[in-house]
Parts: structure tokens; C-alpha cells; sequence
């Protein structure tokens, strides 16, 4: 009995070394490990990619959620993960660019993560309370140039996406406003909708949802999005402002080059599942693939648009 | 007539299975410590991805529901608390075991968050959307002074030495400032180390501070862990609603205070049940019974952690913005549904919300029979197994729990660093409780007064907003009394007794 069960484990052993050598990667489960708690909208996402990522590789996505100080806990212990290309990890740009700068010391250096594939891209909006007084931006931009520093404005944490586009604003409006930062977007959300602030940067996704209780007046993005149509891009209102959030996989420093293709392909080949493009974007993110070694070019692009940015706010503070 | 379809929408077999099996699961999720409910609801929820929304959320709101309570049997046998939500059931539910009476604390914690369960389900279904316009009033300012309340409770969880219950407090406090901060964004106290950075996590922290000393003292003395002779056996059912009647003011308050709480989205149902029980020993006749005990203290906190779940859900459901961590996973579902949160929910989507509150009620009566039998399991596993295996499996617990609330090893340093310090400072007569509400509620308070006087300073008058808002007003004299009024009725009744 011991004997057979011993046999059958070999000869299970040497079948899935045989269909691993036909298919390559991934001959196991891989683990996603997501830098924010679980429910978030990155959660969310990598939650939907479960599915098409057992029904593109026959193998199992494992998400673990390792939460804290705005993704930095996740980010600066990506190095000391194995490379194995069994490791993966979500990563947000621009956080990584603004975080290293604003939040120092914050565990890690931009140049520490090796990202793989950009995956997806998700537009900032400006937003206020539905009860606002605020139908356009001039008026909000007119309001902010009246009484300077008065303008309360509600984000996500310091250093974060929010910040940026803050930042990013102010210059391009030449206006001076308050900005408020939360722990999460949920709070955040809440304390406008509630008019606990005048106006707040917040996420596309969130901007359609909550539409019952508050309004958007701009989206940060280079052209207008399918989901809002009638909702006028910053650019075309005369602010050069283009800001959001880009998911991006990392794996630990160490994974081979190979690997770290072999990586890349099969997320880009995940992300084309019909089911989870549909449902992505319903929520409001734009799916795309920049695969590796290309994806290099695009984070270098956004750490030199990004890192002024940083050292702004970081000036400020 | 309509709710009678949807009470039999609800009540279909499939549906009546899923909520069986989504209670049964959680409880037993909630029952390992560092298995929080949002952790239980987040691993089950792509097994939702091929339901009908309203069965996926029948399923999820059990599971979510089923943990809260499952949490307390770690809470009351091991003075671990299986999920946040069950920290202030510690506090009477272990004493309670051990002087052998851990089965009626444990039939008690099912009756109470079967009650809360109820009452917070109901509100869900009657007065959601005014409730939360309430929520709404919450701004920075409120919060900063709802965590001052908290923080009162301080005195209430001293156990008689008010100095020593301070210091522990504020040593909650300073572990709060750990990491970067919210406001500012900088780095504090992490002294260059990337497993400070993200501050000191939550449930590592209460699973040293309130298990590890017991595991010490256990192995330190010769006694078995609970009391078995002179103890009654059974499920003590007679016994526990007989005290429940006695205590349906106890119950009513806990559910109202967990209902309430929870549809605030920067509170959870573990400062919902502090609340409760604070607020039940300050209304009792006996206060100085809270602690050695008694089992008014296991009601307040498991009604009130219960109530949370449709409390919470309020706010999810009417505005999109989650009341608990939890709710903001089912809040993904919705979304993943294609489920459209808003006031209109219960209008446009009436069918699907009423038979989804019809089976979180039903799964909250589930409870009853599943909590009660697996609690007796629970019971008389831990009372009849030998020291010398509960002491290893416990341990096993606790550091298995550390590491998988956010797979990191560092978090298992912090609950054995904490562990050890929690026993050192019994030795001299320091609690640990306030140590877990200083820790708790620090960074809500400090958060809300940031930002509040960042609000201020852009609106012209920080004073202004600290104490000319309305909501703010009432939380501080709430404080006041709080704080004041058990010595001037002291002084009182003394002058009536001379």
C-alpha cells in the first residue's frame, strides 16, 4: 500500500515535469502579493484576475494581502522574496515614484522595483459634493484665486496618486489649495460626500459609483473616458494636468531574465480574458499590456515626470 | 404582500444551504485568531464570482456574521480574540472560563450576537437611508472626539488603579505613532527598519498582548487552564436566557450601540463592542463586578459586534462607502455584480436588497443552532485536553494567526516582543486592556485632528471647529460626564449617608 502510493506520487511527479516542460511557466500556483488591504479597488481587481488566471495557465492566482503605510510595508520587502518567478507583487505608479521622495525613509528606492508588465491605467477625477456650488472648474479655480489656501481638497494619504494630481493642479491653475489627507479612499469619499471638504482628487471608478452624492467636474486623463462622455478632460479646459493610477506586476530582483519575460507574457496573456475586460471596465480602468523589457522605457517616462512632482510636495510639507 | 415573496426568495434550499454553510464557515474562520472577518469574506469571495448577486450576498453576510461571533470562542477559552471584534469579550468571558463556566459564556456570546444580529439587521431594513445622512455628519473633528470618548474607557478597563491604567494607555498610544504617519507622511519611531514602516498591526499586537501572558502563566503554575470540578455541563441554555431576560437592557443597549457605530465607516465593530461594554459597566449597579467575570460584560460586547454587520452594511449599501473593513469586500461583490450602490438600491433594486436582508436574518437565526453545538465542541475540546498539548497548540495559534493577517514574519516578532512585555508589566500590576485601546484608537484620533486642524486653519478658525459643531458638542459632553459624573454621584451619596 505504502509502496503503491509512493509510485503513483513519482509517477504524479514526472507527469507534471513532463507538462511543465511543454508548457513551461507557471507549473504551480502563483502568489500575487497585493500592497493594500483586502476590498480596495487593487484588491478588487487582482481578485477578478483570479479566475482568468486558472482559466489562461490551469494554475491558481494566491493573493496575499500585506497592507500598510500606503503599499511602502509590500514594496520595500519585494527584494527579499524569492525569484522564482513564483513571487509576484502589484505595484502602483506613480506611488512608488512620489513615496521614496515624500516618505523618507520609506523602506525602498524607485530603482528597487523590477516591473514586468504594466497592466492597467485607472484616471483621477476632480470631484465635489453634489450640493456644491462648484458646476465647473473656473468656478472652483475662481473661488481658489479669490481666497488663497482656503480650499479644502480631500486625498488618499501623502505621496500617494492624490497628492500628485494636487500638486499637479495647483502649478497648472496657478491656485493654492488645503489638502487633506485620508487613510483610504473610502474615508475620503465619505467626508465629501458628507461636505466635510469642498472638493476632493479621487478615482474614476469612484467617481461613477458615488454619483447619487457627488459630482465630477474634470478627469485627469488624456481623452475623454467611454463611461462619462459629457465629463471634459482638464486638457481640454486649458490645464495641461494628466494624472492616475497605473498598475504595474514586480517580481524580486533576483528572477532571472527569462523569467521575468516568461512572467510578463503570462500576465499579458491573462489580462486579455473577455469576462475580466469586461468586468474592469465597468469599474472605470483601462486595461493594457506593456510587456518586458519595453515596460522599463514607460517607468523611467514616469519617474522623470513624477519625481519633480515629489520633491514639490516634498518641499511644501 | 411583496415581502412575503421576498421572504421566500430568500428562503429557497439553495439559498437556505449557502447561509447554513456561510455561518458554519465563519465561525470556524473566526474562531482562528488572526482570521478576521474581512480576511474570511476576502478568501471566499471569488467563490461568489458564478452566483446570483443576492445568493453571493446571502452567502458573504453569513460568513461575515458567523466570524464576529466565532471569534469568541478563542476569546473567552484562550483570552484570544479570534477576530477584532471580539477583544472586549476578553475581558469577562476568560475570567468566566476559567472559574469553569466557559460553556454558559460561550451560550451567552451566541444568544447576544443573535440578538445584535437581529437588531442590526432590522435597522438595515427600516431606517437605512436617514441613518446614513448620520453617518455623513461624521467628519474629522467627530472622530478625533468619538476615539477621545474611547479613550475614557481607559478608566473603566483599570481594574481599580487608575495611574497604572493610564500608563498602559498611553504606551497604546505611543506604539500608534509607529510608521508613517497619515497627515504628514512621515516616517516615525521606525528607526530605519522596513517592518516598522508600516506601523505596529493591530491583531499581532492584542494576540501578544492578551494571549502570550496566558500561555506564560500556564506553563508558570500547576493548575489546570480552566475549572472542571464543581463546573456544570451542558449547553446551560435555561441558565443563559434567564440571565439574558434579566439583561434585555444590556442586550438592547449593545445592539443599538453596535447598529450605530457601525454605520460609521471610520469605526468597526471592535470600538463598537469597547463602547458597549464601557457603557454597560457605567450604567451598571455593580461596576466593580466588570473584569473578574461577569456576564453582562460578554453581552454588551458580542450584541454589539453583531449589530455592526448590518449596521455596517447601511452605509454600503446607501452611499458606497463601507461601514467595516468586511463591508468594503462586499462592497467589491456589489460591484463585481454590477450591482449599483446608492439610495436607489433599495427602490430600484428593492427585490434584491429585501431578500438579501431577509437571509442575513435567517442566517443570523442559524446562529443559534450552529454556534450552540460548535461552541460545546470548541468547549470540550479546550476543557478536557492535557496542558501539555494545549499550551503547544495555542502557541501554534497564535503565531500561525500573526503571520496570516498580512503574511509577514515581521508581525510574529511584534506579537511574541508584545507578549512578553504584556506578561512583565502584570508582574508590576500594569493591565494590558488599555494597551490594546490606546493602540486601537490613537490613530483615529490623531487622523481626525490633523485633519481638523487642517480643515480649520483653511477655514479661518481652528477653535471654531473643534468645539462649534454640533455632533462634537453632544461626543463632549458625553466626555464630561463620562469622566466627572462616578465622582460627583460619589460625593453625593456621601453627603446623604452623613
Amino acid at each position: 500500500m505504502k509502496s503503491r502510493g509512493w509510485l503513483l506520487a513519482a509517477a504524479t511527479t514526472s507527469f507534471a515535469a513532463l507538462s511543465g516542460a511543454a508548457l513551461g511557466y507557471p507549473e504551480k500556483p502563483v502568489v500575487f502579493v497585493v500592497p493594500y488591504g483586502p476590498g480596495g479597488p487593487s484588491d478588487l481587481g487582482a481578485r477578478v484576475m483570479q479566475p482568468a488566471f486558472k482559466s489562461a495557465t490551469g494554475h491558481e492566482l494566491v493573493i496575499q494581502n500585506k497592507p500598510g503605510a500606503g503599499g511602502a510595508t509590500a514594496w520595500s520587502q519585494l527584494n527579499s522574496m524569492s525569484g522564482d518567478g513564483y513571487t509576484t507583487m502589484l505595484t502602483a505608479m506613480p506611488h512608488i515614484i512620489l513615496q521614496p521622495v515624500v516618505n523618507q525613509p520609506s523602506g525602498y528606492e524607485t530603482e528597487d522595483i523590477t516591473i514586468v508588465l504594466v497592466y492597467g491605467y485607472l484616471p483621477e477625477v476632480l470631484a465635489v459634493p453634489k450640493a456644491s456650488k462648484f458646476q465647473t472648474v473656473k468656478d472652483l479655480v475662481a473661488a481658489a484665486k479669490a481666497s488663497p489656501g482656503r480650499i479644502t481638497i480631500a486625498g488618499t494619504g501623502v505621496g500617494g496618486g492624490n497628492h500628485a494630481a494636487q500638486a499637479l493642479f495647483d502649478k497648472a491653475a496657478g491656485v493654492r489649495t488645503a489638502y487633506v489627507p485620508f487613510k483610504d479612499t473610502a474615508s475620503g469619499n465619505a467626508a465629501l460626500m458628507g461636505s466635510q471638504v469642498d472638493t476632493a482628487w479621487t478615482w474614476l471608478s469612484q467617481g461613477l459609483t458615488l454619483k447619487d452624492n457627488i459630482r465630477m467636474l474634470a478627469v485627469a486623463s488624456e481623452e475623454r473616458v467611454a463611461l462619462a462622455p459629457s465629463l471634459p478632460t482638464l486638457k481640454e479646459l486649458g490645464y495641461n494636468v494628466t494624472s492616475g493610477a497605473w498598475w504595474a506586476v514586480a517580481v524580486p530582483k533576483s528572477t532571472p531574465e527569462n523569467l521575468r519575460r516568461q512572467v510578463s507574457q503570462t500576465f499579458a496573456k491573462v489580462i486579455q480574458d473577455r469576462q475580466y475586460q469586461a468586468k474592469m471596465s465597468e469599474f472605470g480602468y483601462v486595461t493594457m499590456a506593456i510587456t518586458y523589457p519595453a515596460v522599463s522605457d514607460f517607468v523611467k517616462q514616469k519617474t522623470s515626470e513624477y519625481r519633480p512632482i515629489a520633491r514639490q510636495i516634498k518641499a511644501k510639507k | 404582500m411583496e415581502l412575503v415573496g421576498y421572504a421566500a426568495a430568500a428562503a429557497t434550499p439553495y439559498n437556505l444551504l449557502l447561509a447554513l454553510a456561510g455561518v458554519t464557515a465563519g465561525v470556524v474562520l473566526g474562531a482562528l485568531p488572526g482570521i478576521s472577518s474581512t480576511f474570511a469574506v476576502a478568501v471566499l469571495l471569488p467563490t461568489t464570482f458564478t452566483m446570483e448577486p443576492v445568493s453571493a450576498l446571502i452567502f458573504l453576510g453569513a460568513v461575515y456574521t458567523g466570524s464576529t461571533y466565532g471569534g469568541a470562542y478563542s476569546a473567552i477559552l484562550v483570552n484570544t480574540p479570534g477576530t477584532p471584534q471580539n477583544i472586549a469579550t476578553t475581558f469577562d468571558g476568560y475570567p468566566m472560563a476559567r472559574r469553569g463556566d466557559g460553556n454558559l459564556a460561550i451560550t451567552l456570546a451566541c444568544l447576544a450576537s443573535v440578538v445584535g444580529g437581529l437588531v442590526g439587521a432590522v435597522a438595515l431594513w427600516a431606517v437605512a437611508p436617514p441613518l446614513a445622512r448620520v453617518a455623513l455628519a461624521f467628519g474629522p473633528i467627530e472622530y478625533f472626539w468619538l476615539a477621545v470618548l474611547g479613550l475614557t474607557m481607559i478608566a473603566s478597563l483599570s481594574e481599580g488603579n487608575l495611574l497604572k491604567g493610564g500608563i498602559s494607555g498611553c504606551l497604546g498610544l505611543a506604539l500608534s505613532l509607529v510608521g508613517v504617519s497619515v497627515v504628514s507622511g512621515d516616517t516615525r519611531f521606525a528607526f530605519d527598519s522596513p517592518a516598522l514602516v508600516g506601523g505596529i498591526n493591530l491583531v499581532p499586537a492584542v494576540i501578544g498582548l492578551l494571549c502570550i501572558p496566558v500561555l506564560i502563566d500556564l506553563v508558570a503554575v500547576p493548575q489546570p487552564h480552566l475549572k472542571r470540578e464543581g463546573s456544570v455541563g451542558g449547553y446551560r441554555l435555561r441558565e443563559a436566557l434567564r440571565i439574558c431576560r434579566k439583561s434585555w437592557g444590556t442586550l438592547t443597549r449593545g445592539s443599538l450601540i453596535g447598529t450605530g457605530i457601525g454605520v460609521l465607516p471610520a469605526a468597526g465593530g471592535s470600538i463598537a463592542s469597547l463602547v458597549a461594554y464601557s457603557e454597560t459597566r457605567r450604567a451598571s449597579s455593580r461596576p466593580e463586578a466588570f473584569g473578574t467575570g461577569e456576564p453582562e460584560g460578554v453581552l454588551s460586547s458580542e450584541s454589539a459586534n453583531n449589530a455592526t454587520v448590518g449596521g455596517g452594511l447601511i452605509p454600503t449599501f446607501v452611499l458606497g462607502i463601507p461601514g467595516t473593513p468586511a463591508d468594503a469586500v462586499i462592497l467589491g461583490a456589489l460591484l463585481i455584480h454590477g450591482v449599483r450602490t446608492g439610495p436607489s438600491l433599495f427602490t430600484e433594486r428593492a427585490p434584491l436588497i429585501y431578500t438579501f436582508i431577509f437571509g442575513l436574518l435567517i442566517a443570523t437565526l442559524l446562529m443559534l443552532p450552529v454556534g450552540l453545538l460548535m461552541g460545546r465542541y470548541a468547549y470540550g475540546a479546550i476543557v478536557s485536553i492535557s496542558k501539555t498539548f494545549l499550551v503547544p497548540l495555542v502557541a501554534f495559534f497564535t503565531i500561525i494567526g500573526s503571520y496570516a493577517i498580512h503574511n509577514d514574519v515581521n508581525d510574529v516578532v511584534v506579537m511574541l516582543v508584545l507578549g512578553v512585555f504584556g506578561w512583565l508589566i502584570a508582574r508590576v500590576g500594569i493591565p494590558a486592556a488599555p494597551m490594546v485601546l490606546g493602540l486601537l484608537l490613537g490613530p483615529i484620533a490623531e487622523q481626525g485632528f490633523g485633519q481638523g486642524v487642517i480643515i480649520g486653519t483653511a477655514t479661518g478658525s481652528v477653535w471654531a471647529q473643534f468645539f462649534g459643531r454640533p455632533i462634537a458638542l453632544a461626543i463632549i459632553a458625553l466626555i464630561v460626564v463620562t469622566l466627572f459624573a462616578p465622582y460627583v454621584l460619589r460625593r453625593y451619596t456621601r453627603r446623604l449617608a452623613a
